[in-house]
């Protein structure tokens, strides 16, 4: 057992009091001394993508390659994240969660173009987290392409990061391996929600962080979603909307909708715009696509840059 | 003498996990109370006011603001069929009798059933769910397999439920 002499007590006492005073500071008590920097996204493509007609797999391929390849974002050797929603226990049909199908086809694309680790993770609600990456039909599904599936449920899980640009948040938590990868994806399913009328893409982000519940109980919920988003960028966002949730959001079970579309784009507030058009709604009318917008996180008024 | 203080000791606090135990949880289906179907290890959740997030996330706020006061929920499975039951407790029985209704019209559905002092409607669409009402207890299950079965199972969970709710 090591002794401490006295000079010894006394750094260490400074030590502690100095950490315990620069988190002190932080607006949520979470950041403090190696807070990670924003995350940037590798490139930004003008416009989005739609692929439309094909079922969910050949949607997504179609996409993919309409934007310039998977090529032109993950290289040989890359760890790429996919942020899907696997937050329910709902199997594909109810609009939900994700379709297991677009995600397995993303993952193959990853492997085909060289990246070393694919992992699909998610912060789960229902429990427990393996019942729901089975019943969802991600586990199965991703482990064919060649991908790993992963609950993010501890908060071991998760480091601080900043936001330098937020009004709200100006520190939170995003999930460990977001942080670490080469190329991270967001790939929500486009659906209803009775807090913010839509979950698409900047919504889905709120599963990369460990506490939901400190954004629920903010003054605005949007605004955390758009101050999460300003650090949080992903490299593309692909927006499943093979089916769609018009009723019961988040979790259904609701009225769906088949619209057959995937939609893909660097910038996370143009596909979330697009997004919102497929349930009759104006961007402007979903407060944190508008907020985003506002705070500059991306165009509210996007051109489909292709259709195919 | 010791063994005697131990067991005793025990039982207290037996009891006192017991009655710890919320009423709604109570009411949620014990393994094989519908044949072949077990809990699912480590599905139970309860929550009460805003904690109702563990089970809706941001969806719950419309369960409180409809008259929601607590919600146990669990899962079952019987090979591999999964089936979910939600059983809330409402702040009276009109508020559950309101919420039933609500749920009819979010689903347009015209007229619910009546059986042994549970009223109830069941949708197909994108899943089998069961909504019923007894008393100030509103609850949902759903089955994630084949209509046909999945139909039948509701209403056996369903039926295991009313009958642990008291009658007045």
């Amino acid at each position: 057992m090591k002794i401490f002499s006295r000079r010894e007590f006394l750094e260490v006492v400074a030590a502690l009091g100095a950490s315990l005073f620069v988190s002190g500071c932080s607006k949520n008590g979470q950041a403090g001394l190696g807070a990670s920097k924003p995350r940037k996204p590798k490139l930004s493509v003008d416009g989005i993508v739609v692929a439309s007609g094909k079922g969910p797999s050949k949607n997504t391929q179609a996409a993919i390659e309409a934007i310039g390849g998977i090529d032109k974002f993950v290289r040989k050797g890359d760890f790429v994240v996919i942020k899907p929603n696997i937050a329910w226990n709902r199997p594909p049909e109810s609009a939900a969660t994700t379709n297991p199908e677009v995600v397995a086809q993303l993952v193959q694309l990853c492997k085909a173009a060289g990246a070393g680790r694919v992992v699909v993770m998610d912060h789960v609600i229902d429990r427990p987290a393996e019942a729901v990456l089975g019943l969802t039909g991600i586990r199965e599904a991703v482990e064919k392409a060649g991908g790993e599936v992963k609950a993010v449920q501890q908060e071991s899980d998760y480091r601080t990061i900043e936001i330098p640009k937020g009004k709200l948040l100006t520190s939170d938590t995003l999930a460990k391996d977001i942080i670490e990868a080469d190329v991270f994806i967001n790939v929500p399913v486009a659906k209803t929600h009775s807090a913010t009328r839509l979950t698409l893409g900047l919504k889905n982000l709120m599963g990369c962080n460990w506490d939901r519940q400190a954004w629920h109980q903010s003054a605005s919920l949007e605004q955390c979603i758009a101050d999460y988003a300003t650090a949080v960028r992903a490299d593309l966002t692909v927006l499943d909307a093979t089916r769609i949730l018009l009723t019961n959001g988040p979790k259904g079970p609701g009225r769906t909708r088949e619209v057959d579309k995937v939609i893909v784009g660097t910038d996370p507030v143009a596909v979330d715009a697009y997004g919102a058009t497929l349930f009759g709604l104006k961007p402007k009318d979903v407060a944190h696509i508008l907020i985003a917008a506002q705070m500059g996180i991306g165009n509210i008024n996007p051109a489909v840059a292709k259709a195919v | 003498m010791k063994r005697l203080l131990l067991l005793l000791l025990l039982g207290i606090t037996g009891m006192l996990t017991a009655a710890e135990v919320p009423l709604v949880q109570k009411l949620l289906p014990a393994a094989n109370a519908v044949k072949g179907f077990k809990t699912v290890p480590g599905s139970l959740v309860y929550a009460k006011g805003d904690e109702l997030s563990k089970i809706y996330d941001g969806g719950y706020e419309l369960y409180t603001k409809n008259g929601v006061i607590d919600a146990a929920r669990q899962m079952y499975e019987r090979d591999k069929d999964y089936v979910e039951v939600t059983v809330h407790t409402m702040k009276s029985e009109k508020a559950a009798a309101d919420f039933l209704k609500y749920w009819q019209k979010e689903n347009n559905v015209k007229s619910a059933s009546k059986s042994s002092g549970t009223t109830f409607f069941v949708v197909t669409k994108p899943n089998v769910t069961l909504y019923f009402v007894k008393r100030q207890y509103f609850g949902t299950v759903s089955a994630f397999y084949a209509q046909d079965r999945a139909k039948k199972d509701v209403t056996m969970f369903s039926d295991a439920i009313s009958k642990l709710i008291p009658s007045r």
